[in-house]
């Protein structure tokens, strides 16, 4: 009798043991590859920059700009109120709590938009909400805010007023109003300059 | 008697338990894809990561032994045109059950694999999520499919670049410009000319004989 104890005992002893062994799962992941791709697939992570600009403009005390480039490029040019958090630093535990809170929304920009949203994915996987990407980078920041393009004379009213606003909103943000100048400018007839030397009258000198 | 059907009791309960456990673990459900490459990793790397140019593309395109060219547009823009011998695999498609097979195919024999949309960023997030899944012979195209057919059509703007991360404008010396601008409006404006109007002056009469 005491030989089946003894057997079932070492059977469960067995069973806990090899449960013990059993291959542990690395999911350190806070979200899955299905969960992550489905992310990826909807584009509201994508912010215009005239969206953009209007925040900045009101004062929006929730729009937080991250810039991802080196600091010698922030150094040059960034957005008037963006931080620079460049991109191989973005996980470290010191940015943490800039990043991962949910009062904020976080835009990530860079000169395109490529470093952003690689900034964007390395950041949502960590489970942090409210990011986004600002679309087209400082490239398009500048094309559409900064040197805003004069509209055609046959646009509707519509791009005339988005063009008022970029005009407005590139002098808030120490652009320049003025329109972009046409690319054949060079081959614009240049105005001569006729130079005209009149003659020097002489001094009447004596006669004789 | 009594003991006996103790024992009895116990060894099923014990039994029972331990088929339990064996059912438990056998249809344990494995995820097919999991994370390789955790991000903070990836991020350390990124940088160093080559990616595949517009004319690198054009040499692979029509060599199947180079490269496998992955299009990650919707099929409608995929029929529209895409690149010379390329597979379509919508985004929201990547991580079905039945590719698996072929990405593992593909990085057993260590074949890259070109993942591309119509342009760079659409293909980014994509490319990231797979490289992390361990899948690291797969690149990305650069410029995407709109710079490829730019350059086929010879339509390329004089500095057009394919990486967008190169800067477009001179941002510092754009904004340099209009601060000088805007402190010494003046200056920049077209210099009147001044007009002097010399008085001349008179000679003082030289005698005459």
């Amino acid at each position: 009798m005491s030989k089946r104890y003894i057997l079932l005992a070492i059977l469960l002893l067995g069973s806990a043991f090899g449960l013990l062994m059993f291959p542990e799962t690395k999911s350190d992941a806070k979200v899955s590859p299905t969960d992550l791709l489905m992310e990826i697939n909807d584009p509201a992570r994508f912010l215009e920059t005239d969206h953009i600009a209007q925040r900045l403009i009101e004062g929006d005390p929730g729009l937080f700009l991250i810039d991802v480039r080196s600091l010698y490029e922030y150094e040059e040019y960034s957005i008037p109120g963006s931080v620079n958090i460049p991109q191989e630093e973005l996980l470290l535990d010191q940015w943490k709590d800039y990043i991962d809170q949910e009062d904020m929304d976080i835009v990530f920009y860079s000169n395109g938009d490529v470093y952003a949203d690689q900034a964007w994915m390395l950041t949502t996987q960590s489970g942090s909400k409210n990011l986004y990407v600002m679309k087209g980078g400082l490239n398009e920041w500048f094309r559409t805010i900064m040197k805003p393009e004069k509209p055609g004379e046959m646009d509707p009213t519509e791009v005339y007023d988005l063009y008022s606003f970029r005009k407005g909103a590139s002098i808030f943000f120490g652009g320049s109003a003025q329109e972009v100048p046409a690319l054949n400018d060079d081959n614009a007839p240049k105005k001569k300059k006729v130079v005209v030397k009149k003659k020097k009258k002489k001094a009447a000198e004596g006669g004789c | 008697m009594k003991e006996l059907l103790k024992t009895k009791r116990i060894t099923i309960a014990t039994l029972s338990f331990v088929i339990v456990l064996i059912i438990g673990v056998a249809t344990m459900k494995k995820p097919v894809y999991e994370f390789k490459i955790n991000p903070q990793d990836l991020s350390e790397q990124l940088f160093s990561i080559y990616q595949v140019t517009p004319d690198e593309a054009m040499e692979w395109m029509f060599d199947s032994t180079m490269a496998v060219f992955v299009d990650i547009r919707g099929i409608y823009d995929f029929e529209r045109g895409h690149l010379e011998n390329a597979i379509n695999i919508p985004i929201p498609k990547l991580l079905d059950k039945e590719n698996k097979k072929m990405y593992d195919m593909w990085l057993s024999d260590s074949l890259t694999v070109v993942i591309y949309g119509n342009d760079e960023l659409q293909s980014n997030s994509a490319w990231m999520l797979m490289y992390q899944l361990g899948y690291t012979n797969m690149r990305m195209l650069q410029g995407g499919n709109n710079y490829i057919d730019k350059l086929y059509n010879d339509e390329l703007g004089e500095n057009e670049s394919f990486n967008v991360e190169d800067p477009a404008y001179d941002y510092a010396g754009i904004i340099e410009d209009v601060k000088l601008n805007n402190d010494l409006p003046q200056q920049k404006e077209e210099p009147k000319k001044k007009v002097i109007v010399r008085q001349k002056k008179k000679k003082a009469a030289e005698g005459g004989c």
